[in-house]
């Protein structure tokens, strides 16, 4: 009788209050659970969807040893949970689903047109209440990461972020990040996914955000009726894995030229010069106009295009840099003026309106890529979970703050040769621009 | 228990979502003076502002013999201003964290600016900057005309990419919205600075353009911003010939790409536009087909243009199981035609319930307003579109779907060979000398076959005699060409060499951009250069069908194959070429096309060559020749007018003739390049 209260109650709420509206994209209200489940809730009165999503702390730097492969096949097992078409009941509604595992987190979301919020609630509540893994479930998704795999198209240079990941965080679980799916050891077996499933997975455990368009008290109240009284399990704790020293490596790949990458490893996103970290990506290499663009490739004519990018984890980060060669440029030349060029930053502070130009790019990037419900719960879910409350709200506020002197001390910080892999790719046949 | 009661609520919630309106902004209008209308659509706490504005300068707005000029045009905005550099431009909008693209539609061409709030007024002022003052100079048309050549070149290498224009092509027939959107490289070496120039003067104008800004942004800020950098905006819009609608077609047609691993299939269907209150409907017959109607991994698209749309499934398959392929696509279509109450019931749900989703970002608000408003629809129409999914009639879909669409399938003939059987006639996308399987429309008299042999033969002996024909191995010709287009002249040179068995280069420069096709047997590739930066693209079977056609059609080859016993030359009447009577023979070349000859009453020399009629059996495209040299023993014609539909299209000259002569043979190794540079020959 109570689970035919509880949606009942939901959409009567959804169709009797009007929404309201935040001043942020990521302004949001929190409300813990009496077991341990933190409700992050982001209302916008403006936006024509809603996303529900929960974020566990289950990604592969929590597998231990032997069970490498495992937070993937839990998740997809947990998400399908049997189902022969997963997402049929929230595409009949024309919305989607989803699930991502990363190397710290798992996240199943539903995101639904704004009426529809009570089937999206109970679509991600029942992958948290699911069934029990079976063997066959088991070769199901083991079949269909193997599928994944095959079918994943990746560019040259998404290959080679991932050989740099696995350069600059060797022995740890961030090396194996851009690489493909893993399907895991046959030893995995299903007693070993329901185990993931019940500790790591368990609702007790997550951050459920809802983000879009709902009325913020009865999505409380349907997500109370939905989890609160589900038992709280203890989360086992990993001990952080130390990475050895950064490589320094050649691949060969099907690329016309030659490319250099460099990296270091940096401080997580929870860090307090994460927010400065970023926009020093974004001065190094954010536009064809920064640093390394005027020094690599209008300068010294060395490369074709030269980028920078900042990639955060949270127990550390990669700052990633990427000259793509030009054909008869000298190899040695080009990975010394990329250093140099990085080093500059850290001897002199950049200038005011070049951080300024940085932070607006950043800013605006941010901007566009937070309009959906979607995006804006993956924001709000992802810093909650790694970072902790008001995380994506206090990135933004962060982002403001940075100043020329900031860069200039988190560039001494983490620009250093201890922290620093180097990855050429080289052509695998001469001639291959064909 | 739980699981019934869950799908309950989801479908409770659904039907409940047919019935609600969410909060959507209120559009704010303004219009200027010179007839802008600016349009708000707030959206408060994003931080973030897009400016989009739209002009009637899109695919329907091109002068007919001016294909892909709505693009050249739109890409001229990016190039810079008459106070700016394209590198200035680049750099103010990299320090303004801004970004910039134009984008061209069948009915409208759109300059999209998005930035932070903060920077909404540096962005209007840059926008109107780029449509007010474009630069139009040599360096940005060239450049615009060498990113053009790079997309086209890109776009020949992707089979999906031209299948999904050639099914456009094919649906829309002769109306605009049937033309690529970029034009084709022919159009692009034959467009001027001053075509751009002219369709900008004519199309880019404030009185019908509409700019919108959506996003955080203060109205009265806005639209004090837009007054202050678009009032100066003047001139008015020059609406372009009325077009008939286009008509609904049909039929199977295939498409040789030969060397492609996988045939791509197309199945189109006409709709109604977006100014046709029915053309909802076509949205909730996209649900119910994505709702799984369609085989596994087919598509479906439906693309609304204002006068007309065009609902496409597609897949891409095995070229053996082409056949069954289509037969399933087809099936799922035609599936549509009795679609059960319940299933109807569901795609309407999923049509609302996908609706929402199409309203989420700034883009999107814009987008969909945009796309109303240039159908006719009111300013408040994103209110009513949902109730619209609800209770739009189906049964124009179900007509339309019996009726049939256009089938397509694009990959390589040789192994599709026999699949197609069952299927219906078969017609073959054509691009110039392509193999046409039509003939002539009554039955061929032995006596018209043995005056056509005696009027070949009289024709080569007139042009120097088999023989001597058959000595030519190597021509090279060098003419200047005068292309006409809309009564303006384009002047290039044109070098084409052939070695026989099956060699030939054809290079036309025209100013400082220099397209190569090269024929090398069974591959090929054209080399666009432009300055110093140069594009490569490997040709596939039609394009080098194409090629083997003009390799054939100079007088040598033309006389020697209308000779041979297999040509079955009959002789087809009279005609007139220049005041003089000429009798016309018609053969079938060993390409397999129909050509017609005009052989002149007085001198027997060939002074007309018709090639390819249309499957109507019109011959639309006709070389009339004159003024004959004689070299190594041959007559051949040194001036050449070429006439489409009776229209003059183009003069050449002949200014250099080298026969039997040393051939260039780095000439057919492919070039290796590397980011726009020539790096190596193979």
């Amino acid at each position: 009788m109570s689970s035919l209260r509880l949606p009942v109650l939901a959409l009567a709420s959804l169709l009797a209050f009007p929404c309201l509206a935040l001043a942020g994209p990521f302004d949001a209200t929190r409300t813990t659970l009496r077991n341990g489940m933190q409700v992050v809730l982001s209302p916008d009165s403006l936006a024509t969807t809603v996303d529900v999503a929960l974020w566990f702390p289950a990604g592969s730097r929590h597998e231990r040893a032997g069970q490498q492969g495992l937070a993937l096949l839990a998740a997809q097992a947990a998400f399908r949970n049997g189902a022969s078409d997963v997402l049929a009941p929230l595409e009949a509604v024309g919305g989607t689903g989803g699930l991502v595992t990363t190397a710290d987190y798992t996240s199943f979301s539903a995101t639904v047109p704004a009426d529809a919020f009570a089937g999206a609630l109970a679509f991600v509540a029942e992958r948290t209440a699911g069934r029990t893994t079976t063997a066959s479930d088991l070769a199901t998704e083991r079949a269909a990461i193997r599928d994944e795999r095959a079918r994943a198209e990746r560019t040259p240079v998404q290959r080679a972020l991932a050989r740099l990941w696995a350069a600059a965080w060797p022995g740890h679980a961030y090396a194996r990040i851009g690489a493909l799916p893993d399907a895991g050891s046959d030893k995995l077996t299903p007693a070993d996914v329901d185990a993931w499933r019940r500790t790591r997975l368990a609702s007790s455990a997550a951050v459920i955000t809802v983000s879009g368009a709902f009325e913020p008290a009865g999505a409380l109240a349907a997500v109370r009726e939905r989890f609160e009284a589900r038992p709280r399990v203890a989360v086992p704790v990993v001990a952080p894995v130390a990475p050895r020293a950064p490589l320094r490596a050649t691949e060969r790949m099907d690329v016309p030229v030659r490319l250099c990458l460099v990296g270091w490893r940096a401080p997580g996103v929870g860090d307090p010069d994460a927010a400065a970290l970023e926009l020093l990506a974004a001065w190094l290499g954010g536009s064809p106009r920064a640093r390394l663009g005027r020094a690599l490739v209008e300068d010294w004519k060395l490369a074709v295009t030269a980028q920078a990018g900042l990639v955060s984890q949270q127990e550390g980060s990669l700052l990633w840099t990427l000259a793509v060669v030009a054909p008869d440029a000298d190899s040695s030349a080009v990975e010394s003026t990329l250093l140099d060029a990085v080093a500059g930053v850290a001897r002199t502070a950049p200038e005011a309106f070049e951080v300024e130009r940085a932070r607006r790019q950043v800013e605006s990037a941010l901007g566009f890529a937070s309009q959906t419900s979607r995006q804006r719960g993956q924001a709000i879910g992802e810093g909650e979970r790694l970072v902790g409350a008001d995380a994506a709200a206090r990135r933004l506020a962060a982002l403001r703050a940075v100043t020329g002197a900031d860069l200039q001390r988190v560039a001494a910080r983490v620009l250093v040769p201890a922290g620093r892999a180097t990855l050429w790719v080289m052509p695998s046949t001469d001639g291959g621009a064909r | 228990m739980i699981r019934r009661l869950l799908r309950l609520v989801v479908v409770v919630s659904a039907l409940a979502a047919l019935g609600a309106t969410p909060h959507l902004p209120q559009p704010q209008t303004r219009t200027l003076a010179n007839g802008l209308r600016v349009v708000l659509l707030e959206r408060p706490g994003a931080g973030i502002v897009q400016v989009q504005l739209q002009v009637p300068a899109g695919l329907s707005a091109e002068p007919g013999a001016r294909s892909g000029i709505a693009s050249l045009t739109a890409q001229l905005l990016r190039q810079g201003t008459t106070s700016r550099t394209a590198a200035e431009m680049a750099a103010e909008l990299d320090t303004l964290g801004a970004s910039f693209v134009v984008n061209v539609t069948r009915d409208a061409a759109q300059v999209v600016a998005g930035a932070r709030t903060a920077e909404l007024e540096s962005v209007l002022e840059l926008v109107s900057d780029a449509v007010v003052n474009p630069r139009f100079d040599d360096e940005s048309f060239q450049l615009a005309r060498r990113q053009v050549a790079g997309q086209l070149g890109q776009m020949a290498r992707m089979p999906s990419a031209l299948a999904d224009e050639r099914i456009a092509a094919l649906v829309f027939g002769s109306h605009p919205y049937g033309r690529p959107l970029r034009g084709d490289l022919e159009s692009l070496v034959g467009a001027t600075r001053e075509q751009a120039r002219e369709f900008h003067r004519d199309h880019w104008r404030p009185d019908r353009a509409v700019l919108v800004i959506a996003g955080d942004v203060d109205p009265v800020r806005a639209f004090a911003a837009t007054a202050e950098w678009f009032e100066r905006w003047s001139g008015r819009f020059v609406a372009p010939p009325a077009v008939p609608a286009p008509a609904a077609r049909s039929g199977l047609w295939l498409q040789d790409l030969d060397g492609v691993p996988m045939a791509e299939v197309r199945i189109g269907l006409l709709t109604p536009g977006r100014s046709d209150p029915a053309f909802p409907a076509w949205l909730v017959a996209r649900e119910a087909l994505e709702g799984g109607r369609l085989p596994a991994a087919a598509a479906v698209t439906l693309n609304g243009s204002r006068d007309a749309g065009l609902l496409v499934v597609s897949a891409s398959a095995r070229p053996e199981s082409v056949g069954v392929v289509v037969r399933r696509l087809r099936r799922s279509l035609e599936s549509l035609a009795s679609l059960p109450a319940s299933d109807l019931a569901a795609a309407r749900r999923r049509a609302a319930g996908t609706w929402a989703f199409s309203l989420e970002t700034a883009g999107q608000l814009s987008a969909s307003w945009l796309a109303g408003d240039l159908a006719g629809q009111p300013a408040t129409h994103l209110a009513t579109q949902r109730a619209a999914l609800a209770q739009v009639p189906f049964d124009g879909v179900a007509s339309a779907v019996r009726a049939g669409g256009v089938t397509l399938v694009a990959g390589p003939a040789v192994r599709m060979k026999g699949r197609l059987a069952g299927l219906g006639p078969v017609d073959t996308v054509r691009v110039g000398g392509a193999a046409d399987e039509s003939g002539p429309s009554t039955p061929v008299t032995e006596e018209q076959r043995n005056a056509g042999r005696a009027l070949v033969q009289a024709a080569v002996l007139a042009h120097g005699g088999l023989p001597r024909l058959k000595s030519v191995f190597v021509s090279e010709a060098t003419h200047e060409l005068q292309l006409l287009a809309s009564g303006r002249e384009v002047t290039a040179e044109v070098r084409t060499i052939r070695v026989d068995p099956d060699r030939f280069v054809q290079t036309t420069r025209i100013l400082d951009l220099e397209q190569r096709q090269v024929l090398d047997g069974r591959r090929g590739w054209t080399l666009t250069t432009v300055g110093d930066s140069a594009q490569i693209a490997d040709a596939d079977s039609m394009v080098l069908s194409s090629w083997r056609g003009i390799r054939e059609s100079d007088v040598v080859h033309l006389l020697r194959a209308a000779a041979a016993p297999e040509a079955a030359a009959f002789e087809a009447g009279k005609t007139r070429v220049a005041d003089q009577a000429a009798d016309r023979v018609e053969f079938r070349s060993p390409l397999g096309q129909r050509v017609r000859l005009s052989v002149d009453e007085r001198t027997r020399r060939v002074v007309a060559v018709e090639a390819g009629p249309t499957p109507q059996g019109e011959w639309r495209d006709r070389r009339l020749w004159s003024a004959f040299v004689q070299l190594e023993g041959v007559w051949w014609p040194s001036e050449e007018v070429r006439e489409l539909d009776g229209q003059v299209a183009s003069r050449s000259r002949m200014r250099r003739l080298l026969v039997n002569g040393d051939v260039d043979t780095t000439l057919f190794r492919r070039p290796l390049v590397v980011h726009g540079q020539i790096r190596n020959l193979e």
